[in-house]
């Protein structure tokens, strides 16, 4: 029964090839856009080296500090992490790593600039970086506030050419590191472990960032497993309320260890209000595409009224009717998947080549195909049912004689 | 004719509904994208109220970020130790002159106040600027002065503002002299939070000012005075954080070498800060490409919306014309013309869309009826304007084609169909 139902749907848009056509270009247009979107997204937030351990991995990225007449919301500084982010329960792994900074170089005349990340030694062991050359710095050249870095491909080609680095110095700043490993390329949009350069915390002359509680570093905790990250919260939530806060103008303070995608959200400052309008405007995208394809699709089944009247004739029922029709639009909304789906493939090629996102890799795999079925076969039912139900509402009489209002 | 062509739609009016549904759908979003387009082109157009071509910004890092409030007792050191970098970067052949800026433009740091002026919100933002600062960038000074060392002696703070804000704060008056209300609330994203501010009086006014540049929507804006001669970085409320980021004019033509002297230069002035030098018009590119990205997205995505209903359209239209086949024969029979023919499948479409477009227009009009007009009120008439045309010239693209069909309608060939 599928099989011929199958049948005569290929056969039906083979038919019309004009209506097909303009169908199949407005399928895949929109489900070329959420492909991309959902890419993008992929992208950012998949598990990819070096975030192989992602899934279990939460982020202090903000502290909130509520005073009598103000408020100072920034990323946290050293002081806060190290001295209550430190040995919470059910956390592996504590990490400290500053954010992305701008350093400049001159190199034969011309400037370079570079992404530069302040860590310690832990960070290299919850990333799972790719060395082409030597290892990451430890925690005795963290202790000992050595002027060592790791360098990422790219790095090495700007300043070294082609040939090896390790052991040799880069100037950044004015400062010269010497290069102890050389790693991967990883993209700009993997917040946390991406950088040019990546140095000790403690590779500086100045100690100001020691002491701070606002600043510009982000906490990573290495959890056990998911199950833990309740009680990490609970315990973090506690430490906060008896939190020192003498010599500050400030009462109480918040924070949060996050996901991921939380401090995305956070970062854009997308929060509750703005999800609502972002999801009033995707269902705003996605209701005009429905409705221009319905609009198809009415028009269309208006040409086989007469075949639908001989089917109810001979004692089709209404639901097989809907069934079928619904069936036939999920065939053509799956060719248009399709398509979108390899679009998306060149439009991520396209994506890299362009080099927008520094360092971007953006590519489709399995999970983002499996994604565009699920979209196409949504998007199939969504604009089929309406016009599907119209049909077998049709009067057999009226629908042999080919009339319909 | 007009009474005619109306039945003629109602009499199919479940089919027409989800064609005007789409149009009013159309609608909707084309509007969205042209306000946020206009908006964009509206700003570009105005003037941004200072010249960054020969300006590059060299930032100091002090080894903590911009929160850090410095080590306890670090401050006077701290300030001559920048008064050692700005006398070294001065003295390099190819500066011109130099000015501190906090926040500076193309920096992404905003410090945003507000005051309650009689019932009236009055927001601004704000940046803390040296003496030299409307020469380094080129400000055009309408009314009074910029700051200068006449406000050394003054016992109450000088302020330079905006035209646009004079405008608001102080409407069809002399700005010059009068004093600017004490704000009560304020954020800061880049730069701590200032102390309680002391009386300000209005010294001067620019012609505008936009910090981030052409994409920036334009908005009030207030400069306040940093001292850089001694005492140093001191205002009337005692110390302030001392500046970080400098603005540098520098010889038309000058290269990387300069910037690379610059930062060697400042970096033997005091060893353990680190330096950096960055031409504005770097910086303005970075920031353009922030503005610029959502917009690239949202008209990429519009653009494939238009694609698609105007083929959609094209093709509902076609069937319906393809449908209507012995109808149409039956008119050229009785004497009707091609012309006929044609301006009635025009005429059929103009009123379809007029009836979409009545309720989207109303819906529209809501917004600066409920007062939730994100943008002025000329940008939303442009934009409204142009939709309406814009939907008005896809539905008598779409319907060309058909039009085109019904009109070669033989009528004999149409009265022996089926």
């Amino acid at each position: 029964m599928l099989k011929s139902h199958l049948k005569l749907a290929l056969k039906v848009l083979w038919r019309r090839p004009f209506f097909t056509a303009v169908s199949l270009v407005g399928i895949g247009l929109t489900l070329l856009v959420l492909t991309v979107t959902t890419a993008v997204f992929d992208h950012i937030f998949a598990p990819y080296p070096p975030e192989v351990r992602q899934q279990r991995t939460l982020l202090v990225s903000f502290l909130e500090l509520q005073g009598e007449h103000m408020r100072s919301r920034s990323w946290p500084g050293y002081r806060f992490l190290d001295s209550y982010g430190r040995g919470l329960p059910g956390v592996e792994r504590m990490s400290i790593a500053s954010l992305a900074g701008s350093a400049f170089s001159y190199v034969n005349g011309t400037r370079v600039r570079s992404y530069l990340k302040r860590t310690d030694a832990e960070f290299w062991r919850i990333l799972a970086f790719a060395f082409v050359e030597g290892v990451p710095f430890g925690d005795d050249e963290v202790r000992s506030g050595s002027y060592v870095a790791v360098i990422n491909e790219t790095t090495r080609e700007r300043f070294f050419g082609s040939g090896p680095a390790l052991g040799r110095s880069v100037e950044l700043d004015g400062q010269d590191y010497r290069v102890v490993g050389v790693v991967r390329d990883v993209p700009f949009l993997r917040l946390v472990p991406f950088a040019d350069v990546w140095v000790p915390l403690t590779a500086q002359r100045g100690d100001g960032w020691r002491h701070e509680l606002l600043g510009d570093m982000m906490g990573i905790l290495l959890a056990r497993g998911r199950k833990d990250f309740p009680a990490i919260r609970t315990e973090f939530a506690s430490r906060l309320a008896g939190m020192d806060l003498s010599g500050t103008p400030y009462k109480s303070a918040y924070a949060r260890p996050q996901s991921l995608l939380e401090t995305v959200f956070e970062i854009m400052r997308v929060d509750r209000n703005a999800i609502g309008i972002l999801a009033v405007l995707f269902f705003g995208f996605l209701a005009l595409p429905v409705i221009n394809l319905v609009n198809l699709n009415v028009s269309r089944a208006l040409e086989r009224a007469s075949e639908i009247g001989v089917r109810r004739a001979f004692g089709a029922s209404r639901r097989r009717l809907v069934a079928q029709f619904v069936l036939e639009n999920v065939v053509l909304t799956l060719i248009g998947g399709l398509l979108a789906f390899a679009a998306t493939e060149l439009a991520m090629r396209a994506l890299t080549a362009s080099a927008v996102v520094p360092y971007g890799d953006f590519h489709v795999n399995l999970r983002i195909f499996g994604w565009a079925l699920a979209f196409a076969v949504v998007f199939g039912v969504l604009s089929g049912a309406w016009p599907a139900w119209r049909l077998s509402r049709l009067h057999p009489v009226d629908a042999l004689r080919g009339s319909m209002r | 004719m007009i009474r005619h062509l109306l039945k003629l739609v109602w009499n199919r009016r479940r089919h027409n509904a989800l064609v005007a549904v789409e149009m009013l759908a159309s609608f909707l979003v084309l509007l969205g994208v042209l306000t946020l387009a206009v908006t964009y082109l509206d700003n570009y157009r105005q003037p941004v109220g200072f010249d960054y071509a020969d300006v590059w910004r060299l930032s100091i890092d002090f080894g903590e970020s911009r929160h850090g409030q410095g080590a306890e007792g670090g401050e006077p050191a701290r300030r001559e130790q920048v008064r050692q970098v700005l006398l070294a970067a001065r003295a390099q052949p190819g500066v011109l002159s130099v000015a501190a800026a906090d926040p500076s433009p193309f920096s992404q740091a905003f410090s945003t106040r507000d005051y309650d002026d009689n019932g009236r919100r009055i927001s601004y933002s704000t940046a803390r600027v040296s003496d030299d600062y409307a020469q380094v960038l080129g400000l055009r000074v309408v009314r009074g002065r910029f700051f200068s060392r006449e406000d050394d002696a003054a016992s109450w703070e000088p302020v330079v503002i905006n035209e646009r804000m004079a405008r608001e704060a102080f409407p069809g008056q002399d700005p010059i002299g009068r004093r600017l209300g004490v704000s009560d609330h304020g954020h800061d994203s880049g730069a701590p939070a200032a102390a309680p501010e002391a009386e300000r009086r209005v010294v001067g006014v620019v012609a505008a000012y936009r910090q981030e540049g052409e994409y920036d929507p334009p908005a009030n804006y207030v400069f306040e005075r940093q001292r850089l001669d001694s005492p140093f970085g001191t205002t009337l409320q005692g110390a302030t954080s001392v500046p970080r980021d400098f603005l540098l004019r520098v010889a038309k033509g000058s290269t990387a070498a300069l910037e690379e002297r610059l930062v060697r230069t400042a970096r033997a002035a005091v060893r353990e800060w680190t330096f950096s030098v960055e031409p504005l018009p770097l910086a303005r590119d970075r920031v353009s490409r922030f503005y610029l990205g959502p917009v690239l997205v949202v008209s990429l995505v519009g653009g494939f919306l238009a694609i698609m209903v105007a083929l959609g359209l094209t093709g509902v239209l076609w069937l319906a014309v393809t449908r209507r086949t012995r109808e149409i024969g039956l008119r050229r029979a009785k004497g009707a013309t091609r012309g006929d023919i044609r301006a009635q499948i025009l005429g059929e479409i103009l009123i379809l869309t007029s009836l979409a477009l009545l309720p989207g227009v109303a819906l529209a009009l809501q917004l600066p009826l409920v007062g939730a007009l994100p943008v002025s009120g000329a940008v939303f008439a442009v934009s409204l304007a142009l939709s309406v045309a814009g939907i008005y010239l896809l539905a008598v693209l779409c319907a060309w084609y058909p039009a085109r069909l019904a009109v070669q309608v033989e009528p004999s060939e149409a009265l022996r169909y089926e």
